[in-house]
């Protein structure tokens, strides 16, 4: 175990209170201190988030009756267009690695501090800057883009909606991302604690850590790419536009090739969560330590190289259809050695059901059922039938809200008692929880089976026959916003009034736990000095 | 013995092979006598004068001055010709290069008993959507066999004489200011695009807006499928794996920071 004073007994000044050379709101929105740039970031990002709820919500009341309810089909693109814009590039992509990335990747592997920490400061700026100008894109100029967020040439380069605005917000916010990504990189590589090898590194720092490869890597393309459709629509240059001499389908290439990769930005990290968690509310070992290591790596590894099954429809050649249909399978062994992993961490282990474990739980779930309904897709037979219906809306949403979304709530509910000092309302929580839960799998488990029957995604009206379902996710909808709602207050009501909180309220073993709650401005008085592996619990040194 | 008749069947089998191949070479050479053989980077004899449509004499020297959409019709072609110039006219309208201002257009008649008249009529069905004072730059040219076989010679354009007609390819080719050949684009239809690009490269080694030169960095010509192909992914992903390997390469080197405490 590390070796620390017993926290609490010194007396000393936490993060949040810390005076530095600015005061007061300057002294956050200047900060350079990681914690604090986390906490800038969760607070934008929850904005934003309830802002992207809201929009998603708007079109599930559209669709709670066949033909026009409350919009007509211009409103709702471009509803669903701006919707997938800020949930993909200013909250999914970003959030994990720049909220906990920030907040806990230099003290679970012992730092003061990223590498760059003003660096740091530049990129939530960039983000803040892409995020405002993907929102602008709604207001400004000649009406909210209507492209979808896929951005697909030629209608993106033709549309005379304001597709520049949000071109430029992806363009700006990929660049926020690529900076986080090298920050942390370099971070990882350089400032570990003393006797902190590769192999005694916690493995959310590890998830981290393929994440910023692929960050590094892939964003490039999406940004080259976005600016080709600039130039595309600005000086009529023609990449990707036919009647320019363009080739539309490149565009798809260049688009997939950062976008695959992204889902994997966003659920890696996801991953690197609950793996923190499991050990801790079964107060055992994590079981496969290695393997989830490497699955981390090999996931970020392979997802370079599926990008092609998102076009098995737009005329590729066989070759490339089995080639990328090949690899999709490949990609999900990873990922269920991840899950094997977890399920036999909790074996045998004296699980806690506390709300961070019941998020977590319910993130292996969720995340299953999107994982094999992927492998539908993922076939070439199958993927015929459900392209472009609300199938894949069902499937994506399972991946990204059912597992990024519950693994952000995951690690909120197990880190919040570090990040402010205070505990939140069990109860409320638990309850919090059973609603999303509830409200989630009524709101998305409906779209699989009108998918399958043919209700095609990105419409704004449908057949009757499809309704019965669609009012069912509708009133998901609603019961997942209103359990989204409750989570919010009781946090919002512990950050300010909760019950101050010990050093290890759960009884956790990686370095953030040994430090007091908040943790003081530069983490540790001591840098520690690491001698074991992780996730120990006293079962002694299996070194 | 047997040994030697199986080598000599062998040998007159391969010989009776290297036969085929031979006939099979006249047949090629028979093709290019309707074709075209790329003469990229040949200057064109800038001393043959022709007739333009309004009965003058003009020498070529005199006429490229600008990049140059260079032609061969003759014009009372059934078949392909009138195909090319739509293609022609149809590029020109979709340009956003200035007809007049940035190229001119030269169709030259292969056909000596063509004449200034014909040639006057046949332009007037072809510049309709091109507004009245770009027309004139749309040169519709006639000549003697001499300069005609001259010029078609130095270009690489084979045609022969078949029944009351002409067998012969379509193609434009892109001609520098100074006469070079730059470019050969096949076919009826061109994509602006292309056309664009050409007339682009035609002015190399020339004093040119910059948006040319980004625009050839950004494409290359493939020579296989005969069209420009975007180069610029190409150069973007090699540099951008060159500086992670870089990256990841002085990370490792430099190991992990001595702490300060």
């Amino acid at each position: 175990m590390i070796n620390m004073d017993k926290p609490g007994n010194t007396p000393y000044v936490s993060y949040l209170k810390h005076e530095g050379k600015y005061k007061g709101l300057l002294g956050w929105l200047l900060t350079t201190d990681h914690k604090r740039i986390g906490l800038l970031y969760l607070y934008a990002i929850i904005v934003f988030f309830f802002v992207g709820a809201i929009l998603g919500l708007l079109m599930r009341i559209e669709l709670i009756a066949p033909g026009q309810t409350i919009m007509g089909p211009q409103t709702y693109n471009g509803l669903f267009t701006i919707h997938g814009i800020i949930m993909i590039f200013v909250i999914v992509i970003p959030a994990l690695p720049a909220v906990f990335g920030n907040f806990f990747l230099p003290i679970l592997i012992g730092a003061r501090d990223v590498a760059f920490p003003r660096l740091n400061l530049f990129s939530f700026y960039l983000y803040i800057l892409g995020a405002i100008l993907g929102v602008l894109s709604q207001f400004a100029g000649s009406g909210p883009p209507d492209t979808g967020w896929t951005f697909y040439v030629p209608y993106s380069a033709q549309s005379s909606t304001n597709v520049i605005y949000a071109l430029v917000a992806a363009f700006i916010l990929g660049f926020s991302s690529i900076l986080t990504g090298i920050n942390f990189i370099v971070t990882i590589h350089r400032l570990r604690a003393p006797g902190m090898s590769w192999f005694r590194m916690p493995l959310f720092p590890w998830a981290i850590y393929a994440t910023a490869w692929i960050q590094v890597l892939a964003t490039p393309i999406v940004g080259i790419t976005l600016l080709m459709v600039i130039a595309e629509r600005v000086l009529h240059i023609g990449f990707f536009d036919p009647a320019l001499g363009g080739d539309p389908v490149l565009f798809q290439h260049l688009f997939w090739i950062y976008s695959h990769p992204a889902v994997y930005i966003m659920i890696l990290p996801a991953m690197g969560i609950v793996t923190e968690i499991f050990p801790t509310f079964s107060q055992k070992p994590v079981f496969g330590y290695g393997a989830i290591a490497m699955s981390s790596l090999a996931i970020a590894f392979v997802g370079y190289f599926v990008w092609g099954h998102h076009m098995f429809t737009s005329g590729t050649s066989y070759a490339s259809r089995w080639v990328f249909s090949f690899l999709t399978f490949i990609v999900a062994v990873p990922s269920a050695i991840k899950v094997f992993n977890w399920i036999s961490t909790m074996y045998g282990g004296s699980i806690d059901l506390k709300p961070p474990l019941l998020y977590a739980i319910s993130f292996i779930f969720l995340f299953m059922i999107g994982g094999f309904t992927g492998l539908t897709l993922g076939s070439l037979a199958t993927n015929i039938q459900v392209h472009a219906t609300s199938f894949v809306v069902a499937h994506f949403h399972y991946i990204i809200f059912g597992g990024m979304g519950f693994a952000t709530f995951a690690g909120i509910h197990y880190w919040f008692p570090k990040m402010f000092g205070r505990m939140y309302n069990n109860k409320v929580a638990n309850i919090a929880w059973g609603i999303n839960f509830v409200g989630f799998n009524l709101l998305y488990f409906p779209q699989f089976i009108i998918g399958i029957q043919g209700m095609p995604r990105r419409y704004f009206d449908y057949l009757p026959q499809f309704q019965p379902a669609q009012v069912i996710s509708t009133i998901g909808g609603f019961i997942l916003f209103s359990g989204l709602v409750l989570m919010l207050v009781n946090l919002m009501k512990a950050a300010r009034k909760g019950e101050p909180a010990p050093a290890n309220p759960w009884k956790g073993v990686t370095l953030e736990w040994q430090i007091p709650s908040p943790p003081p401005h530069e983490n540790f008085e001591e840098i520690p000095e690491i001698k074991t592996k992780p996730y120990l619990f006293g079962t002694g040194n299996n070194e | 013995m047997k040994k030697i008749t199986a080598l000599v069947i062998l040998l007159s089998g391969a010989a009776l092979a290297h036969g085929q191949n031979f006939v099979k070479d006249n047949d090629l050479s028979k093709q290019v006598e309707i074709g075209i053989v790329e003469k990229l980077g040949d200057t064109i004899p800038l001393n043959l004068t022709f007739s333009d449509e309004n009965g003058d004499k003009i020498v070529l020297g005199q006429l490229i001055s600008k990049p140059t959409i260079l032609c061969f019709v003759y014009y009372d072609c059934p078949g392909i010709c009138p195909a090319l110039q739509t293609g022609v006219a149809e590029v020109i309208s979709h340009l956003d290069l200035k007809l007049g201002k940035d190229y001119q257009v030269v169709a030259i008649s292969f056909n000596p008993a063509d004449t200034p008249e014909r040639a006057r009529e046949v332009k007037s069905n072809y510049v309709q959507k091109i507004s009245e004072e770009q027309r004139k730059d749309w040169h519709y040219l006639t000549g003697t066999q001499e300069n005609i076989t001259a010029i078609t010679t130095a270009v690489g354009y084979h045609y022969i004489v078949q029944g009351m007609g002409f067998a012969h390819p379509s193609a434009i080719m892109i001609v520098s200011p100074h006469g070079k050949i730059t470019r050969y684009l096949y076919g009826v239809s061109y994509l602006p695009f292309d056309v664009k690009m050409a007339l682009f490269e035609s002015q190399k080694g020339l004093s040119r807006p910059t948006i040319n030169k980004v625009m050839e960095l950004c494409f290359a010509y493939d020579p296989q499928s005969k069209t420009y192909s975007l180069q610029v992914t190409r150069i973007a992903g090699i540099l951008i794996l060159f500086c992670a390997i870089v990256i990841l390469g002085i990370l490792f080197l430099k190991g992990r920071m001595k702490s300060k405490k």
